[in-house]
């Protein structure tokens, strides 16, 4: 649920190859610091931290593992639905989190690469001196999972939509997210 | 006489075969969530947290929003401060000996010049908190594979929910006398009180608040155990069988086309 600053929105520049992955996530850290500083409205800072999160995160690949093998039967106005409103959620979720600035630092505690993708570790360092560990998890160039101690946002939501899909089906999941958003703006 | 024939050793002995053998006969990811009594559990679930809502977290905001910031986190210091003796037991019980000696500094420390444990002058030292305790000891002895079960305690397994038992009676036995229901009570408050932002997150973001809070604590506890640095490739691995899902899925559609 995060990201770096908006290739996309430079024309020109939209197929340009994604930023380091440490170099995004440092990118990223400073928006939301700056939107902690900005206070303000949660509208105030979802602008501000818009370009960098949906720049940063591959909402097409979490809304694909979010629903696992339903995403095929979907079809593929369920699958651009679910994948613009996870991006609203995500962004939702960021202003409403990192609303205030109280002395959080966000600081870099080293880089994992691996043969299916990239881990950028790093923790949040309160003013009170709890840490809290955010691992972001790249695969091709991109966001796709980030885990806060030790709970993984992406498997989480997939046992979560999971159980909503078994129960109630793919239209009511969209309506619980749509709700989702709407309590967080 | 050796020690197994002991009757100190029985109970032990027998619960943890109970353990094992409920755990061995799993099969499966060692991490993944088994949940076998998934009606039970999410009926004691569902009644639980209609209690917690209703009675419990009210009166722990009211906790919160009456104590001043600094009573809050003695409080909270002093009860993690008496249970960290079962954090020294299990760091040896996994061979864990610096973390062993880190908690038991800690403990001395903060019960000597912390005021009985008040102040956390241990962390302030680099004396950290290692929070181990026996279901963390099971798993790391090679019981990893656990079924679910919800207790009124909260989310927790079957190798998990004696280390737990044991970790919450721990006060009223190193208080003895001193631990009367009203001090129980403020225990209760306290933890209540620390964890309501993950329940705040959780009523945020949930959808079905069972599922969330039972997959996170399975998250959680493997995060424990490996001490916070769990082997990465797991999550890439595990995401990638989605994916192969999906495109099998699809060649089927297109098969049967």
């Amino acid at each position: 649920m995060l990201l770096m600053f908006s290739l996309h929105l430079l024309p020109g520049l939209s197929v340009a190859a994604p930023a380091e992955p440490l170099v995004q996530v440092d990118a990223l850290h400073a928006v939301l610091i700056k939107a902690m500083k900005h206070g303000g409205t949660a509208a105030e800072r979802t602008a501000l931290i818009e370009a960098a999160v949906v720049g940063s995160f591959d909402f097409e690949t979490i809304a694909r593992v979010s629903v696992g093998r339903d995403w095929q039967k979907i079809g593929a106005d369920g699958q651009k639905r679910l994948t613009e409103l996870l991006r609203q959620l995500s962004l939702a979720t960021y202003a409403d989190r990192f609303d205030s600035f109280t002395g959080q630092a966000f600081v870099q505690d080293g880089v994992v690469s691996g043969k299916s993708g990239t881990v950028v570790k790093t923790h949040i360092l309160r003013s009170n001196g709890e840490k809290v560990s955010l691992h972001y998890y790249f695969r091709n160039g991109r966001i796709f999972n980030v885990v806060a101690d030790g709970v993984s946002d992406l498997a989480l939501r997939r046992a979560d939509y999971g159980s909503i899909l078994r129960r109630e089906g793919f239209p009511a999941l969209l309506t619980h997210i749509e709700r989702n958003i709407d309590e967080l703006r | 006489m050796t020690n197994s024939g002991s009757p100190h050793f029985l109970p032990i002995a027998l619960l943890l075969t109970a353990l094992l053998s409920g755990c061995t006969t799993l099969q499966g990811d060692p991490w993944a969530v088994y949940d076998p009594l998934e009606p039970a559990n999410r009926k004691l679930y569902t009644a639980i947290d209609a209690v917690d809502r209703k009675v419990i977290t009210p009166v722990a905001r009211g906790y919160r929003t009456v104590m001043p910031d600094w009573a809050e986190k003695g409080v909270s210091n002093f009860f993690r401060n008496v249970r960290r003796i079962d954090s020294v037991a299990n760091s040896l019980l996994q061979g864990k000996g610096r973390n062993a000696g880190e908690d038991f500094a800690g403990l001395l420390v903060n019960s000597t010049l912390g005021l009985g444990g008040f102040l956390d002058v241990g962390s302030r030292m680099g004396l950290r908190h290692h929070d181990e305790d026996f279901g963390q000891t099971l798993a790391v002895w090679g019981v990893t594979r656990t079924r679910y079960i919800y207790l009124p305690s909260g989310p927790s397994t079957i190798r998990d929910a004696p280390g737990t038992a044991f970790k919450s009676w721990i006060p009223s036995v190193v208080l003895s006398g001193g631990y009367t229901f009203w001090v129980g009570a403020i225990d209760l408050l306290s933890v209540r009180a620390d964890a309501l932002p993950l329940s705040d997150a959780r009523d945020q973001t949930a959808l079905d608040a069972y599922v969330f809070t039972r997959d996170a604590s399975y998250q959680r506890r493997k995060f424990l155990t490996f001490d916070g640095d769990p082997p990465v490739e797991d999550l890439f691995e595990e995401f990638e069988e989605d994916f192969e899902a999906s495109v099998e899925a699809l060649g089927s559609e297109a098969a049967g086309r």
